[in-house]
């Protein structure tokens, strides 16, 4: 972007390193914006008048009428009252059926069997590789049919109490 | 990054209504301005509504590590956004401006005269269209009423380089109004 001072002509710099004579508008340009949101006028030089009549239009459209109403602040804080209420509602909600004993049951079970096909998948394989008339292959896939039973019977002893 | 607020951010997610009124109370004239500068007249309090409920339903993803007043901003812009997106799905994508309406309900309310009005809608509408490090510049200063120095340090950069930009920024939005004023 090529923006340039109306008056004075110069370039306005995009990188944050300005000229001296720039450098002296901006903090002559940021003196004259805190002299002006205090309340305070100051005469802006030539070079900024233009931008000092620009922060003047600023400091209209953000101070008038720019405050909420105190029947608006009444409506918002019942609403956000109901709001807050509503979401604590609906979190208390999920974390009971979370903590149910249904829903334990049921993610137990779940990650029992990932694990129980988890291990089919690793111990399989290496059954495959090692029954070329090895003992170990025996011996694996032993170990994963009682792993299964183990769990399942761990399962169903859950879900029974759980009844 | 004013960890006060993020303290009572991560105490409202916890389930602090106490410190999400606090949040509330100290943000509401900031937020109110900021949108009040951006959107017509009618419309304010509906979106400032819209951003508290959205501040409600997105406080669980709230990171302490952020800073809050960035992250509520960005919900602000987010909800602005949506608010537009919406208004020109409705009437077909105009630019953001005072309506008639606006302009005759405030006038019969006695506040600001016409001619103030009109101003207040170019500006309004020259503002919607500066790039965003120039509006956050100018919000920071004249809502948030940041010193340059606070500015440079939520920005991390040079008092001078904040100087710069916000010179930078006032001059664009003046070349705007001009522009858009033939």
């Amino acid at each position: 972007m090529n923006v340039h001072n109306a008056n004075h002509n110069l370039p306005l710099p995009e990188t944050s390193e300005p000229d001296e004579a720039g450098r002296q508008l901006d903090d002559q340009f940021a003196d004259l914006t805190d002299a002006l949101l205090a309340g305070r006028e100051i005469r802006a030089s030539d070079n900024l008048r233009d931008l000092a009549s620009t922060a003047r239009q600023l400091n209209r459209l953000f101070n008038e009428n720019s405050q909420p109403s105190a029947a608006f602040r009444t409506r918002l804080a019942r609403r956000l009252d109901s709001e807050w209420s509503q979401q604590r509602q609906e979190r208390f909600n999920w974390q009971a059926r979370l903590r149910s004993r249904r829903v334990q049951q049921w993610g137990a079970l779940a990650a029992a069997l990932l694990v129980l096909i988890g291990a089919a998948a690793v111990f399989g394989t290496e059954f495959q590789t090692n029954t070329a008339g090895l003992a170990g292959g025996t011996v694996t896939a032993a170990f994963v049919i009682m792993a299964g039973l183990f769990v399942l019977a761990l399962i169903g002893f859950g879900l029974r109490r759980g009844k | 990054m004013d960890t006060q607020d993020e303290n009572l951010a991560l105490q409202a997610k916890l389930g602090s209504q106490e410190a999400f009124t606090t949040l509330y109370n100290q943000y509401l004239n900031k937020v109110y301005s900021r949108v009040r500068s951006r959107i017509p007249f009618q419309d304010v309090e509906d979106v400032v509504q819209d951003i508290f409920i959205a501040v409600i339903r997105s406080l669980d993803g709230f990171e302490q590590r952020a800073a809050f007043g960035t992250w509520l901003y960005t919900i602000v812009n987010r909800q602005i956004a949506d608010f537009y997106r919406k208004r020109s799905r409705t009437i077909g994508g105009q630019t953001p401006t005072l309506s008639l309406d606006d302009i005759e309900r405030v006038a019969d309310s006695g506040i600001p005269d016409r001619d103030a009005l009109d101003e207040q809608a170019q500006l309004q509408q020259a503002l919607a269209t500066l790039p965003e490090h120039y509006q956050d510049v100018i919000f920071m200063r004249y809502v948030d009423k940041l010193t340059f120095a606070e500015i440079a340090q939520r920005r991390g950069q040079t008092l001078e380089a904040v100087k710069s930009l916000y010179r930078r920024a006032v001059q664009s939005l003046r070349d705007t109004i001009g522009e858009k004023a033939y």
